[in-house]
């Protein structure tokens, strides 16, 4: 949902750009592969791969195909129980980036919300809300994640559940900061003296001018709730088979490092490569929507 | 300046009272631990036992005053699990972790602050190009898989060093350099950022008109500036490094206080959670005073700002 918010917002912004061709541009160059990536595992159940969860004692712990005893029938080899890698990376992937979405989404929310009211209202309901961005930023985001999920047990909501209680606080304290400041601009002071309510306010003139700033946290929102859920799944805290994700097939890995370190590696590198392209897209954007940053 | 110093160690009290509350709700939305601990077929009579004996039969707000009394008193309870005080249970492996930590930052920040003022001073030079990217492949890598590889490539194939427990000097670096890499990353280009900032002000204009070499221009007249808003964001860091901590440690073995919290968690321990979570606040809030006033002694703005 949110990517193809992204993908047309960038087409909106390459039209801006009028001397570059919109092949040309860094934004499409980074988008593209992520979208590549996307719609692979959106896609993985039309795709031809095996049942990720297809069990195969007879050929258990397969290599990679460029290394010897591999072969193309397991492209990036097999694991312990004789799972195709690649399939299971690909279904994996499906969890991973739905939750990451999802659970930015579920953080972005609050955290907007809080951030505007908190800096827009000022006074006490500013001061409380600041003091909890402060407490909520100073528990370690590990710390919240197991005391949630240790009794809740592991399911998707529960994981969705944490990663908005962990994500809000960078969502609430950039948007309080920028309120803060627009709200002392003369268009905003006119608009009251003029006697527009702050609800209106708000809603019709400063979220607006938040445009920018919002698609920027949310792009990198996605990834840094990325990179919690697969801490979760990897600590075994998070969603257990039959729903694979990159971390939980990384902790299968770990203990067989020294035996088939490929089974460790390839959801790492997914992991890595998707945030890695997710935060290049946010410092593009950043680019874009802040002149400050455009020379530099 | 006793003003301002009363002014921050109360919003500093607030936001301990603020993360304590939280603390004990998460404890409490997580539900009842006694199902948990006794499994579920356990008797009703031993169940409300338990239940007595943690004073978890008590009302809601019952529980939250005795355990902010309990709490001024020094007093965290008692482990469900290991049978022993919680206190000195983390007071034993809190000194790993803090080595641990001491030796990351100070990694991060004699790499990362050298690296930034390098990559400002020569912009679009290979330094900087490097720079830049070891910052955005620092942020993306998740760090557990970046100790896993790190395992794999220097103590299973070349067998430099330990690959877990705590162990001479040798068993400190692979922890050390993984728990390092992001906070070096982030000081790296933040410090790219300021100094660049620091070099368009007038001040340093007048300094190169006066025939100052470079070197005495960074390090006499940019640097002061530059690294104030360095050390905000190295303190604003603490609650991502003690994260990346617990995940460094589970994936050393490493005997701190991360690998215990994974250790209460899987036993379902909460009264020890709860202890390592207001340990880390306790440690956080503190770290972000002394940097408050220290921010205070430094730049006099600041401190005459609240009066």
């Amino acid at each position: 949902m949110t990517i193809s918010f992204e993908t047309n917002n960038s087409d909106l912004l390459l039209a801006k750009s009028k001397n570059k061709k919109w092949y040309k541009t860094a934004i499409f160059w980074i988008s593209a592969p992520l979208i590549l990536i996307t719609l692979t595992c959106v896609f993985a159940s039309l795709l031809p791969l095996s049942d990720p969860n297809n069990l195969d004692l007879s050929s258990t712990v397969l290599p990679p195909f460029f290394m010897h005893g591999g072969s193309m029938t397991h492209p990036l080899g097999t694991s312990n129980l004789g799972q195709d890698l690649l399939s299971e990376l690909i279904f994996g992937g499906r969890t991973t980036i739905f939750i990451g979405l999802v659970g930015m989404l579920g953080g972005a929310l609050p955290g907007i919300l809080l951030g505007l009211v908190a800096g827009f209202s000022r006074g006490i309901v500013d001061t409380v809300i600041a003091r909890l961005i402060d407490a909520q930023l100073s528990l370690p985001f590990i710390l919240v994640a197991l005391a949630v999920i240790a009794s809740r047990g592991h399911s998707v909501g529960v994981i969705l559940t944490v990663l908005a209680l962990t994500t809000w606080p960078f969502f609430a304290r950039v948007i309080r900061s920028e309120a803060l400041s627009l709200r002392e601009r003369p268009f905003v002071m006119s608009l009251r003296s003029a006697g527009v309510t702050r609800t209106r306010i708000l809603l019709k003139h400063i979220l607006p001018n938040l445009f920018g700033t919002v698609v920027v946290l949310s792009t990198l929102g996605i990834g840094a709730a990325i990179l919690i859920e697969s801490a979760i799944d990897f600590l075994g805290l998070g969603v257990t088979a039959p729903g694979l994700s990159w971390g939980s097939i990384l902790a299968s890995g770990q203990s067989q490092i020294g035996t088939a370190w490929w089974i460790a590696a390839w959801p790492g590198i997914m992991i890595s490569v998707f945030v890695l392209l997710v935060n290049l897209l946010g410092d593009e954007l950043i680019s874009r929507f802040d002149p400050r940053y455009r020379n530099r | 300046m006793l003003k301002f110093l009363s002014f921050r160690l109360f919003s500093a009290l607030l936001t301990i009272l603020f993360a304590l509350t939280i603390a004990f709700c998460l404890g409490h939305i997580s539900g009842n631990p006694v199902f948990n601990m006794l499994g579920p077929t356990a008797p009703k009579a031993q169940i409300h036992l338990l239940e007595h004996q943690l004073g978890l039969d008590k009302s809601f707000i019952q529980q939250y005053f005795s355990y902010l009394s309990n709490l001024f008193h020094g007093q965290l309870g008692n482990s469900i699990q290991f049978e022993s005080s919680n206190v000195s249970m983390i007071s034993t492996r809190l000194p790993n972790t803090l080595e641990l930590l001491a030796l990351a930052m100070m990694i991060a920040i004699s790499i990362g602050g050298p690296l930034g003022i390098i990559a400002a001073l020569k912009r679009n030079s290979i330094w900087d190009r490097l720079a830049s990217g070891a910052a955005l492949v620092g942020q993306s890598v998740p760090i557990f898989w970046l100790g896993i590889m790190v395992i794999l490539v220097f103590s299973v194939h070349l067998r430099l060093f330990p690959a877990g427990q705590k162990n001479g000097f040798s068993s400190f670096v692979l922890p050390a350099v993984c728990l390092a890499l992001l906070p070096m990353a982030q000081i790296a280009r933040l410090m790219r950022a300021t100094i660049s900032e620091v070099f368009e002000e007038p001040y340093i204009d007048a300094a190169k008109a006066r025939g100052l070499s470079t070197k005495r221009i960074v390090f006499g007249h940019a640097l002061r500036n530059a690294s104030l808003p360095v050390i905000t964001i190295i303190s604003l860091q603490i609650g991502s490094l003690l994260s990346g901590a617990i995940a460094v440690e589970y994936v050393f073995g490493w005997p701190g206080v991360g690998t215990l919290a994974v250790n209460a968690i899987q036993f379902h321990d909460y009264t020890l959670i709860q202890a390592i979570v207001v340990i880390g606040v306790l440690g956080f809030v503190f770290i972000n005073f002394c940097v408050d006033v220290l921010y205070g002694i430094i730049d006099p703005r600041i401190r005459d700002a609240t009066k």
